[in-house]
């Protein structure tokens, strides 16, 4: 991990301390397929769920410690909470209603009490922040690649967002910086000159992007698909046929997904080493 | 659960797996089909060469512009598209628009004399081209790049830039100015000024403001006139001899409502919901009706949350879909079976599904209850049948003010128009006999007229009471028209509310009763508008069940999770209809409470105070025996506070609003939202009440720290909306 002053404002440290996490998930090949819009319709629609899984475990956790000092200025769930969009465009590409996907056994198990919940910061910043940047130029690219219509944004909630302090959907580049800013200033004011935190914090975002990064390499990309994909809302024969492969590889995915939640840094660094062992016991399950 | 054992993983993987497989299972045991994966149509209709040849397109096109865009997240790509549609409407000049990763820059030296080229550039991050515009910027910058005459030399190529950027970034700009100094060293010569749009707040006024003075020099340089462009059609319209009955659409609103398939309804495909319960909320409804209509969605896959929105698709009244037909001599050929091609898909696709009819277009697919616009009157004068209908509407589409008293004023439709214009008598019902036939191709009418779209209504229920219906509160609009010396006073009515106000008294078998004729000065009494309810095929009755179509918009005009927060809600008229979903929110969930942990479950509740306002407690207090009950379930933690406007008076004879009551409870309202972190919600007239509520707060939360409104209130207003803790749904 980069040394950075700690004097500095965490929003500041976390920029700059994880310029390099940030820059391995980026340059990930998994990265290059989402930005691309190359992934295969099916693993896009995995990528939706785990992330669906993840943003449920944050902000339910968020929720939870909305009182917390260091997270009350940034708490804002009407703005920010991804959570049901994701649901929405799951189905809007699936063309299955939200309740026939959604595996409700999930719900409960996900309820786990975190040691440190100011550390939560820290993944909402590697999450919402990311997705008010990069996700709003793989919102166009995904458009267009499956087909999805910007206009009605049907299938493209997820990388919506309203304006600060308004019900009016966000359109620019100023808009989503005007919510970046008050986030950051947010933080700001909620971790204040505590150097404690603000290194445990710097650890934690690292940790963040290196479970987003593993959940990037997840993904497989299919070489055949770097040609453009066929749309998805062209109408489909009536009756989808899955492969069991396809099944099956949604519930590995829907299964890390509760690792990167159950570990996702609220246990620290104990937790990774939870992590590496659940991989190899799914990769010993795939292969 | 601090710790997870590899034998936990183990159960929920199981666990999920038997879900997932449940899920799935018609899926996974379905006989394998073959799979016809539809093919995307190819984009290179000229067989002919490279693919990459953007010189060879547009002679094949004949096109005479070029338009690049470099676009990160589309913007680019709508202006791209906007100025080929200027282009095509002001000159008759066809563009080519090009994503420049798709194609090659050698022979750009090639454009021939008349053509020119535009380039609409987006700067990202630190001053980069977009992606897709990589190539074409190295192959510009890149001095050692040879155009096909050998050279890094563009003598004489005409050119346009719009330059997209933010200014809260450094690099304002960059990309689009370097495209313009990169371009003018290679001997180009650029058209107008070069456009720069800021991104962070006036990219739409800047274009607007560089455009007229571009166009003005583009027609100069291209030695091309304005008002050449009129008569080049965006859409073909031919009539089908022989069409599968079954493959006309006749108003359905998606293929899937064609065909009768499964698939998610959302604002794509639309669900024609039940009617289970339609009821009038007015206690007296001499002047006015407002109807609660219970959607039914049982088996539909729709769900929806508190504070939602419901888009409901109406028709057009049987009157004016018969006018327009007659004005536009269509009666006869009213069922025809027509199709409808874009002629370049580029730049507009066809609004609505086809093959179609002409009497289905006008009912179902276009708004034709609208205004007419001023725009569109200048282009139909051309087809008027006689001279002095002619220049009718010209004068309305030259004259603004002489348009504002005779249309807008008089809110005339096109149809109303058109006959008004060939001297018809309007008030009559309208026959092929007593209305003159204009011969308006149809393509123009497709063009001009916009979509007919959904009618959004705050959703008046919460699905943890009702989860298997919308409720709808929609009061019915019915205005007088202002009378002037060519038109009478009409009676005007909404689209929305009164196929809702239909759809009630078919629901319950009642019949539309007169509407009231006021005095003799104005216009003859009529009924109330007919619509085709029954639908499409009768697709919307069953028996005597009605059905409308709807799908659910998000909102994100929602309750707190934590019920410990305080909750103020104003909502006069109409606007309570989200609260009262709101409310059955909140009890659904004390219901739930109590049940678990007792009667005292809602002691640490914050207080939910309702500001409703009304006219008269007896004439239109909307579920007024409603809340009785909401408020006794909640245990004294709901408080209503209700503005009689023409009931109760202040002392001196005025007035009360939602807005007095609330300055009233100032010291509760302000030590809700500065200590109890209390979240406030405000729906209805965005104009006047919204506008007086909001000063009426700043005034109390800047009292209450010791400030002035101005100051301290009005920052204290601006955290809250930051925080989405002051939260506006409204409408004007």
């Amino acid at each position: 991990m980069a040394t950075v002053d700690l004097n500095l404002p965490i929003s500041e440290i976390l920029h700059k301390g994880t310029v390099k996490s940030h820059d391995e998930v980026a340059k990930s090949p998994g990265a290059a397929a989402l930005v691309n819009a190359a992934l295969p319709r099916e693993e896009y629609v995995r990528f939706l769920m785990i992330l669906w899984h993840i943003y449920g475990a944050i902000e339910e956790a968020l929720e939870r410690h909305a009182a917390n000092t260091v997270l009350q200025p940034t708490y804002n769930p009407i703005l920010l909470a991804r959570k049901s969009s994701l649901s929405a465009d799951i189905s809007a590409v699936l063309q299955v209603p939200e309740s026939s996907w959604q595996a409700h056994p999930i719900y409960t198990i996900t309820d786990i009490e975190s040691t440190d919940p100011s550390l939560l910061l820290a993944h909402s910043y590697a999450r919402y922040l990311g997705d008010l940047s990069g996700g709003q130029v793989i919102k166009h690219r995904t458009a267009k690649a499956y087909g999805l219509d910007e206009q009605s944004n049907i299938g493209l909630s997820f990388y919506t967002f309203r304006q600060l302090g308004s019900s009016v959907p966000a359109t620019s580049q100023g808009d989503m910086k005007k919510i970046k800013v008050w986030f950051k200033a947010g933080m700001d004011a909620g971790v204040g000159d505590d150097t404690k935190l603000k290194e445990a914090l710097l650890r934690e975002a690292n940790t963040a992007f290196e479970l987003n990064a593993g959940l990037l390499n997840d993904l497989s990309i299919d070489e055949k698909l770097q040609q453009p994909v066929v749309p998805i809302l062209q109408p489909v024969p009536a009756e989808k046929t899955y492969s069991i492969a396809t099944v099956f590889s949604v519930i590995t995915a829907i299964c890390l997904a509760h690792f990167l939640l159950v570990i996702g840094g609220f246990t620290g660094a104990k937790g990774y080493s939870k992590l590496l062992a659940a991989e190899q016991w799914v990769a010993s399950l795939l292969s | 659960m601090a710790s997870t054992s590899s034998s936990d993983v183990l159960v929920l993987a199981v666990g999920v797996a038997l879900a997932a497989i449940y899920l799935f299972r018609d899926q996974l045991f379905a006989q394998a089909k073959p799979k016809s994966v539809p093919v995307p149509t190819s984009k290179a209709s000229n067989g002919s060469g490279n693919p990459r040849d953007f010189i060879a397109k547009m002679k094949e096109g004949k096109k005479r512009l070029v338009i690049f865009y470099g676009s990160q997240t589309g913007t680019a790509e709508e202006y791209a598209i906007r100025l080929a549609k200027e282009a095509k409407s002001k000159f008759g000049l066809a563009s080519l628009v090009c994503d420049p990763e798709e194609y090659d820059f050698e022979n750009l030296d090639q454009l021939p004399e008349d053509c020119a080229v535009f380039f609409v550039m987006a700067t990202y991050g630190e001053g980069e081209p977009t992606d897709n515009a990589v190539t074409l910027m190295q192959n510009l910058e890149d001095e050692s790049f040879e155009f096909s005459n050998g050279e890094h030399k563009l003598e004489g190529l005409k050119y346009v830039v719009f330059s997209l950027g933010n200014k809260t970034y450094e690099h304002y700009n960059k990309i689009g100015r370097d495209v313009d100094n990169v371009l003018t060293k290679m001997g180009a010569i650029r058209i107008g000024e070069r456009g720069e749009g800021d991104d962070d707040k006036s990219m739409e006024e800047d274009y607007l403001e560089w455009k007229d003075g571009m166009w003005d020099a583009f027609s100069a340089a291209m030695g091309v006139e304005e008002g050449q462009g009129g008569d080049t059609p965006d859409f073909a319209v031919t009539e089908l001899e022989s069409h599968p009955p079954e493959k006309v659409y006749l108003g359905e609103l998606s293929a899937r409502a064609l065909t009768k398939t499964k698939g998610i309804h959302d604002a794509k495909n639309p669900f024609p919901a039940p009617i289970s319960v339609a009821r009038e909320l007015f206690q007296s409804t001499h002047d006015r009706n407002c109807v609660h209509i219970e959607l039914n969605t049982e088996s539909s896959g729709i769900s929806y949350q508190h504070g939602d929105h419901v888009g409901v698709w109406p028709s057009n009244p049987d009157v004016e879909v018969t006018r327009l037909l007659c004005a536009l001599g269509l009666y006869e050929k009213k069922d025809n079976v027509i199709g409808i091609e874009s002629l370049d898909p580029a730049l507009a696709k066809v609004p609505f599904p086809v093959p179609t009819t002409y009497a289905t277009v006008l009912r179902h697919y276009i708004d034709i209850s609208a205004v007419a616009g001023r725009q569109i009157l200048g282009a139909l004068s051309k087809f008027a049948p006689n001279p002095e209908a002619e220049a009718f509407l010209k004068g309305l589409s030259t004259n603004k003010e002489e348009y504002h008293t005779l249309i807008a004023n008089g809110c005339l439709k096109l149809g109303e128009v058109l006959q008004l214009a060939a001297g018809n008598d309007l008030s009559a019902a309208p026959t092929p006999e007593n209305t003159t036939a204009w011969t308006i191709p149809f393509d123009i009418i497709v063009s001009s007229i916009p979509r007919l779209q959904p009618r959004y209504y705050s959703i008046s229920s919460s699905p943890k009471l009702h989860p298997n219906s919308i409720h709808v509160t929609a009061v019915v609009l019915k205005y007088e028209s202002i009378p002037n010396e060519r038109v009478n006073g009409r009676w005007i009515f909404g689209v929305g509310s009164n196929f809702l106000l239909n759809l009630k008294y078919a629901a319950n078998g009642e019949t539309a009763p007169l509407v009231a004729t006021g005095s003799e000065s104005k216009a003859a009494s009529v009924t109330i508008p007919g619509y085709a309810i029954e639908g499409p095929r009768g697709a919307y009755k069953q028996e005597t069940i009605y059905k409308a179509p709807i799908h659910v918009r998000r909102s994100t005009f929602r309750l707190p999770t934590n019920p410990k927060s305080p909750v103020i809600m104003i909502g006069p008229g109409t606007g309570v209809a989200p609260f009262r979903g709101f409310i059955q929110e909140r009890v659904a969930l004390a219901r739930r409470s109590i049940e678990k942990n007792g009667p005292d479950a809602l002691a640490d509740w914050g207080r939910i105070s309702l500001f409703y306002g009304c006219r008269k407690s007896t004439e239109d207090f909307l579920y007024k025996d409603e809340w009785p009950q909401y408020q006794e379930e909640l245990r004294g933690k709901f408080t209503m506070h209700c503005a009689f406007s023409r009931e109760v008076y202040r002392p001196d004879g005025s007035k009360i609003y939602v807005q007095d009551l609330l300055w009233d409870d100032r010291e509760q309202v302000a030590d809700a939202i500065i200590n109890g972190k209390g979240y406030i919600y405000i729906c209805g007239d965005a104009k006047s009440m919204s506008k007086a509520v909001e000063e009426t707060l700043a005034k109390i939360l800047g009292e209450a720290k010791g400030g002035s409104a101005d100051v301290e209130g009005n920052a204290e207003v601006k955290l809250l909306k930051e925080r989405s803790r002051l939260m506006l749904d409204v409408w004007s």
